[in-house]
């Protein structure tokens, strides 16, 4: 897994690309890490890079969310396709995220 | 001793009762003060109403001898000038006087000389009755010297002196005329009765010079006359002239035995006003003197009290206080005063006392703990060693531990994301999930099928129904038409009876009209209009025989269509019946299969509720498992965050043992 971070403000745009599944906890966590410090208002997690996502790549973007609306911020979920879609929708974990 | 008695009673009492008791006393003292100065100050205005009643009476009195003293001027006054506005004068004034008496009668001050102001009131009523007197007889003198008795006087006196002007030779006349004269004057300046006896002798001298002169007798008789007359005016003028004396020398009487009675009452007036303003003085300080020993006897007093009661709770507090600050300092040996008093302040040495059993107990713990101290000190430093030991192989095993068990979390948490394996194994679930997905959507097809198949067949079994109806319909009219058809035959029959009753009447008259001609042929010329009768009769009778057999025939005829009409019906009926038993089994049939729609129905929304369930268990179980592997994560996370504090504990740990072992 690879990310992309751009923060602007209160906002921050992180990008992800390959596989989503529990291998890449150690690289997400800078991710989380990352957002717990900056703590940004509004964060956008854009899929549309990401091929394979499973339940534990599922429970590290709630691990995501829950960073984030901790600090009183919010995160909307973007671009998920192919397999990446169909497990969102089929898990509703689309539902616990802010809508597009 | 008085005061150590008084503290004991005082200690009796509760403070909230002896400071009510202090204000009812002050209360009860106000009271008592109070009525001590009203009755000093009724006594004061007494006695400043007794000086006020002095003092008017003094001002009476003195108005009263100024009275006296003006009517005796204004009596002198009228004598000499014989003027009478002093007479009207002296009555206004003894009329005023008269009013000041009453006045002074009616003065509550004056109740002691009430007999000697009615004295003054007759002795100056006497006085106005003698002036009165005097008023009368003055007037009678005459006022004038032309008026009265003193006018009658000068007049006789002018009518001799006239008449012996008119006769030179009366010359011896006049030396007695002017003697009689002098002893005129001499009597009204000096009222001698002397001068009367002198007026007296010369009057007769007068006359018996008259004898002696060259008069005419007529002329004598007038001068005889004449001096008759003022013989008798003098005589009349001296007597009225003694008498007005005699009143003025009464009135002087009067005035001069009124004027001690006056001065006396004068005199006690002025000094009754004068022992008043002194008594009213003395009583004035009497009270002043008298509320102000009240009122400091009773400030005093109280005061004297109010300390006792106050000493009475102070003194015991002060005990309490230096019993309370001995406790305070340490000492718990100290004896708690004032235990055995029965008030508030008994109360608070029974509380002091409890603070003085809990600082013993304290103090006894103090020491317990003193003691362990010193013991626990006296254990040896070996054994702090030996516990530094034990405590650096007890940490550092738990160090140890807490390493091991981090790895072990580690190993865990990716057991339970399942990290360490293929990945996609995970993929099943969404398999699932989409295959439960797609089920749903036949199962809504099947269920949208099986519920047009109820409607359709709702509608057959609706239809089915309708044609019952109409056949139970036709059932119904059928039978009325066979009735109405049975009835019709019944009527038919009931025709044919009366022709053939009809019929039979018919060949009796025949045979009547028979028998008639027969008679009638038997009668002769005589019974042949009875024949023509009896033919025509009979001819009629023939006829109605024919008409009923062809009424009979044509009754017949109806009978039979009426038979084959009610065959027909009866047929018709049948066939109906059929039909309706007919339609009541395509009426089951259809019902059956109505039942069967529904549980087929039934069966479909079961299957849909359960494939809802699975869909619905794969979205939690999804839910949940990503949720437990973000979990899993974070407690690796935290996990192999644990690493770094381990080391750094068992840094600190050595460095404390260190510095320990040191000491």
């Amino acid at each position: 897994m690879a990310y992309e971070v751009a923060i602007d403000g209160k906002a921050a745009e992180i990008r992800l690309h390959g596989e989503l599944t529990f291998a890449q906890h150690r690289k997400f966590r800078h991710v989380v890490v990352n957002l717990e410090r900056t703590a940004p208002e509004q964060v956008v997690l854009d899929l549309s890079n990401v091929e394979y996502i499973d339940a534990a790549g599922l429970g590290l973007l709630l691990v995501a969310r829950d960073t984030v609306s901790g600090k009183g911020g919010a995160v909307e979920l973007r671009g998920a396709q192919g397999q990446v879609g169909r497990m969102l929708e089929v898990s509703r974990i689309s539902n616990l995220f802010q809508a597009a | 001793m008085m005061g150590r008695l008084l503290d004991h009673l005082l200690g009796r009492i509760s403070i909230r009762v002896r400071i009510a008791a202090l204000v009812a006393l002050a209360l009860g003292g106000a009271l008592v003060f109070a009525a001590i100065y009203a009755a000093a100050n009724q006594r004061t205005d007494q006695a400043l109403a007794a000086q006020d009643g002095y003092t008017r009476l003094y001002d009476l009195a003195a108005e009263v001898q100024a009275s006296a003293l003006t009517l005796q001027v204004q009596t002198e006054q009228f004598v000499r000038e014989r003027d009478p506005s002093y007479a009207k004068a002296f009555h206004d004034q003894g009329s005023r006087l008269m009013a000041v008496l009453d006045t002074m009668s009616a003065n509550t001050q004056a109740s002691a000389r009430q007999g000697e102001i009615n004295g003054l009131r007759t002795a100056f009523q006497e006085l106005d009755a003698t002036f009165l007197h005097l008023e009368t007889e003055i007037h009678r003198l005459g006022l004038s010297d032309r008026d009265g008795l003193r006018g009658s006087l000068g007049a006789s006196v002018k009518a001799i002196e006239d008449e012996l002007t008119m006769w030179p030779n009366a010359a011896p006349l006049m030396v007695d005329m002017l003697q009689m004269r002098q002893a005129e004057k001499t009597f009204m300046i000096t009222r001698d009765a002397a001068a009367l006896g002198h007026h007296t002798r010369h009057a007769r001298q007068f006359d018996l010079v008259l004898d002696a002169t060259t008069l005419p007798p007529s002329t004598r008789a007038d001068f005889r006359r004449l001096l008759e007359a003022y013989v008798s005016d003098f005589q009349s003028f001296a007597a009225s002239s003694t008498t007005v004396d005699a009143q003025l020398h009464r009135i002087r009487d009067l005035h001069s035995a009124l004027a001690p009675q006056v001065a006396d009452l004068f005199a006690f007036a002025r000094d009754g006003a004068a022992t008043a303003i002194a008594d009213q003085q003395a009583v004035r300080e009497a009270a002043l003197w008298e509320t102000s020993a009240a009122g400091l006897v009773g400030v005093v007093a109280f005061s004297l009290l109010a300390l006792a009661i106050a000493h009475s709770i102070t003194a015991p507090l002060r005990l309490i206080e230096n019993a309370m600050r001995a406790l305070a300092g340490g000492d718990h040996r100290v004896e708690i005063p004032c235990a055995e008093r029965t008030d508030e302040i008994g109360d608070m040495a029974t509380a002091v006392q409890v603070f003085k059993q809990n600082a013993e107990r304290v103090a006894r713990i103090q020491i317990e703990q003193e003691n362990m101290r010193r013991e626990v000190e006296a254990a040896s430093r070996d054994q702090v060693l030996t516990l530094a030991q034990r405590f650096e192989d007890t940490v550092r095993g738990v160090a140890e531990e807490v390493t091991t068990k981090a790895v072990e979390i580690h190993q865990t948490a990716g057991g339970i994301a399942g990290a360490d394996g293929d990945s996609r194994e995970n993929g099943w679930s969404l398999a699932i999930a989409e295959a439960a997905e797609q089920a749903r959507g036949t199962v809504a097809a099947v269920t949208r099928a099986t519920a047009e198949l109820t409607q359709s067949v709702t509608c057959i079994a609706g239809q089915g129904a309708a044609v019952g109806q109409a056949v139970t319909a036709a059932i119904g009219q059928l039978g009325t038409a066979e009735d109405r058809v049975q009835a019709l035959a019944e009527m038919a029959r009931r025709i044919d009876r009366v022709v053939a009753l009809i019929g039979d009447i018919a060949q009796r008259t025949n045979m009547l009209a028979l028998n008639a001609s027969i008679e009638a042929q038997r009668a002769g010329e005589a019974g042949k209009g009875f024949a023509v009768v009896a033919g025509e009769v009979k001819r009629l009778a023939m006829q109605t025989v024919e008409s009923a057999a062809e009424i009979a025939s044509q009754i017949a005829a109806v009978q039979g269509a009426t038979d084959d009409t009610v065959h027909a019906i009866v047929g018709v009926g049948k066939a109906v019946r059929d039909m309706d038993a007919l339609a009541q089994y395509v009426q089951q049939a259809v019902a059956q299969q109505a039942e069967v729609a529904r549980t087929i129905e039934h069966c479909v929304a079961d299957v849909t509720d359960k494939t809802y369930i699975l869909s619905n268990g794969v979205t939690a179980f999804t839910h949940s498992a990503a949720h437990q592997c973000g979990a899993a994560a974070k407690v690796l996370w935290a996990a192999e965050d644990l690493a770094e504090p381990t080391r750094t504990l068992k840094d600190e740990v050595d460095t404390f043992l260190a510095t320990v072992r040191a000491a």
